[in-house]
């Protein structure tokens, strides 16, 4: 029988997390007394001591009050100070173990390991853990050592710039954008209102010297737009250096990070789907990045469930042989039918139209703003262009296969072309909808919902009717006998 | 198995509904606009042939195509007019049932079903009491033997 054991005491400090509120109170009792001078505010100091205290208490009890034991068939639980909760996990039902190793833990032997099964929040780890490093190894080990299959490792180390090209293809303005405000307005708070406005002059002035000749408005939105893509793109470098996979018997074990290291062991079993992605530009170059759907596998901020960074024809063959060779995608069948091209070019036609348009009378109201009217509507019509294309390509790259029990389902949603593949078990439920429009084309959509933790949900425009029935068909009875 | 339909009170109660909103917008019509003018009149008829067309055309044919079947390994449920649906869940991807009754139901006899898998849910609504008691044992035969569907 194994003994319970408790975290790395460093995790007290962590556990003072929880009761950071009570700080408020000496904060609040300051506030009030600060009229009355510091003698008043002296005399209430052992109060503030108290709550000190309380914090300080309530951490070592959380500490010494959670412990773990790892048992033959999978780990037993217990935490809570007043309500006692007691949690056994079979290794059976983990979808996930993950060990990261932060920067700032880099220097001590600890190690945080998470702990994912399909159950629990979709946002938090269901057990999260602050441990020795031998401990964790060895919780990893002991997590990983039922699984079925050889044992022989088969490692895939992508080319150096594959992360790179990964960013590329997954960064966006926004996210880049959302972080920077954090930044600036957190500066803000802890360094002082003067360092926040003395950060804010600096960009302005940067602002100014790259703006030559546009419009003040137009170039601030080019270069926020500009910087938030920058700042995403190396957000998501730092993820996603270093990416290794490796393949032992019905574990996959994938490294990445640079000031994070990360180290996830995926139950090959509980992967739900695969998804190749690819944007036009890499579509035309032929490549592709390639994620997995398995629950606790890139939840954390700016992480994606890479499986393989990227991806020509030839490495995705020998890197799903190597890796992943249980789901592999079905060659394109079914194609759309030739009338249904105006499906897919009406809606950017329709937006290149009211572009052009509002550009139009915006041109012919504002004389005084034409130059950022001019650039304003270039910077719409761009977009629209780039879709129509999207669209275009669309066109002879939307369908679903079955082969054998795979599903494979190509969409496109925004400018991203999406090739789905899933065992046909893991489809939860699929949906065949049909505008009169559509009837009379003999299409329709099909929207697909797979296993996953988030409830993921993947629409197919435009297949033909007939394959569309076929596929539904073939798919329950497929699941029925499997 | 062969489709079988909702219960006939679905079919009572949009048409009671389309009723209401009806006399509501009637209501408004006549309280905000200026009477006997143009814009009013024709406000009044464009309602009235609104709600000709759903209580006699849109809401039977609605009430039609609602259906549902069990198969071997799947549920499959089936409604729309302008935008037809067809959903299918396998059995298998379900992970439990549930049996809602609302204030309506013990009137008209019915009861809704969810049926909720990890990645989505199917709602079946207005099924006779002893359909969604079937349903439930099909659907969800590990998790609902002797559920007795009252929600």
């Amino acid at each position: 029988m194994a003994k319970p054991k408790r975290q790395h005491p460093l995790a007290v400090v962590h556990a003072f997390g929880s009761y950071i509120l009570l700080l408020a109170l000496p904060l609040l009792r300051s506030l009030l007394l600060l009229r009355e001078g510091w003698r008043g505010w002296l005399s209430g100091v052992w109060q503030d001591g108290l709550v000190l205290a309380a914090i300080l208490v309530f951490g070592y009890l959380r500490w010494r009050m959670n412990t773990y034991e790892v048992l033959e068939e999978g780990i037993f639980f217990r935490d809570g100070i007043f309500f006692r909760r007691s949690r056994y996990i079979p290794y059976y039902s983990l979808t996930a173990v993950v060990l990261e190793r932060p920067f700032y833990l880099r220097p001590f032997p600890i190690a945080r390991i998470l702990l994912e099964t399909d159950a629990g929040s979709p946002k938090d780890p269901d057990v999260a853990l602050l441990l020795r490093q031998a401990d964790a190894k060895l919780l990893m080990a002991a997590a990983g050592r039922e699984l079925p299959g050889e044992r022989l490792t088969r490692a895939y180390t992508p080319n150096p710039w594959a992360a790179a090209f990964l960013s590329l293809l997954t960064s966006n303005s926004l996210t880049g954008v959302l972080f920077a405000s954090t930044l600036i307005s957190q500066t803000g708070r802890l360094l002082g209102k003067e360092a926040e406005e003395r950060l804010l002059d600096s960009l302005t002035r940067l602002m100014q010297l790259l703006a030559f000749g546009l419009p003040p408005a137009a170039a601030a939105i080019a270069l926020i737009l500009l910087g938030g893509w920058l700042l995403s793109f190396a957000l998501h470098l730092v993820n996603h250096l270093g990416f290794k996979a490796e393949r032992r018997g019905g574990m996959l074990t994938v490294r990445a990070g640079v000031l994070t290291l990360r180290q996830y062991q995926l139950t090959v079993k509980k992967i739900n789907f695969m998804q190749l992605r690819q944007s036009l530009l890499t579509r035309l170059l032929g490549y592709c990045a390639v994620l997995i759907n398995c629950t606790g596998y890139g939840k954390g901020k700016n992480e994606l469930a890479v499986l393989l960074p990227a991806a020509n024809e030839q490495e995705l063959r020998r890197g799903l042989q190597m890796v992943l060779p249980e789901i592999r995608p079905g060659r394109r069948t079914c194609r759309c039918l030739p009338r249904t091209v105006t499906r897919f070019l009406i809606p950017p036609l329709t937006l290149l139209a009211a572009l052009f348009a509002a550009v139009f009378l915006a041109w012919r109201q504002l004389p005084a703003l034409r130059t950022l009217v001019f650039f304003l509507g270039l910077m719409g019509v761009l977009p629209a262009v780039w879709w129509f294309f999207v669209k275009l390509a669309a066109f002879r790259y939307v369908g679903v296969e079955l082969k054998g029990r795979t599903c494979t389902f190509r969409s496109v949603f925004g400018y991203a072309f999406y090739t789905t593949v899933a065992p046909a078990d893991k489809v939860t439920q699929i949906e065949l909808r049909r505008s009169l429009f559509q009837k009379m084309a003999g299409c329709c959509d099909m929207v697909v919902r797979l296993r996953s933790e988030k409830g993921r949900r993947i629409v197919v425009q435009n297949v033909p009717q007939t394959a569309a029935d076929s596929f539904l068909t073939s798919w329950a009875a497929d699941s029925a006998v499997s | 198995m062969a489709k079988k339909g909702i219960s006939r009170g679905a079919l009572a109660v949009w048409e009671v509904l389309a009723g209401a909103a009806a006399a509501l917008a009637v209501a408004a019509v006549v309280w905000i606009f200026l009477p006997r003018t143009w814009l009013w009149y024709s406000l009044l008829w464009s309602i009235g042939l609104v709600f000709v067309a759903t209580a006699f055309g849109y809401l039977p044919l609605r009430y039609i195509n609602c259906c549902w079947s069990v198969g071997n390994s799947y549920v499959e449920y089936q409604t729309g007019v302008i935008f037809f649906t067809r959903r299918r869940m396998l059995k298998k991807a379900i992970m439990y049932a549930t049996v809602v009754r609302d204030p309506l139901s013990p009137l008209l006899g019915t009861r809704t079903v969810v049926l909720s898998g990890m990645g989505g849910r199917m709602v079946i609504p207005f099924l006779p009491l002893r359909d969604a008691v079937f349903l439930m044992r099909e659907a969800a035969p590990h998790a609902s033997r002797g559920g007795d569907a009252d929600g």
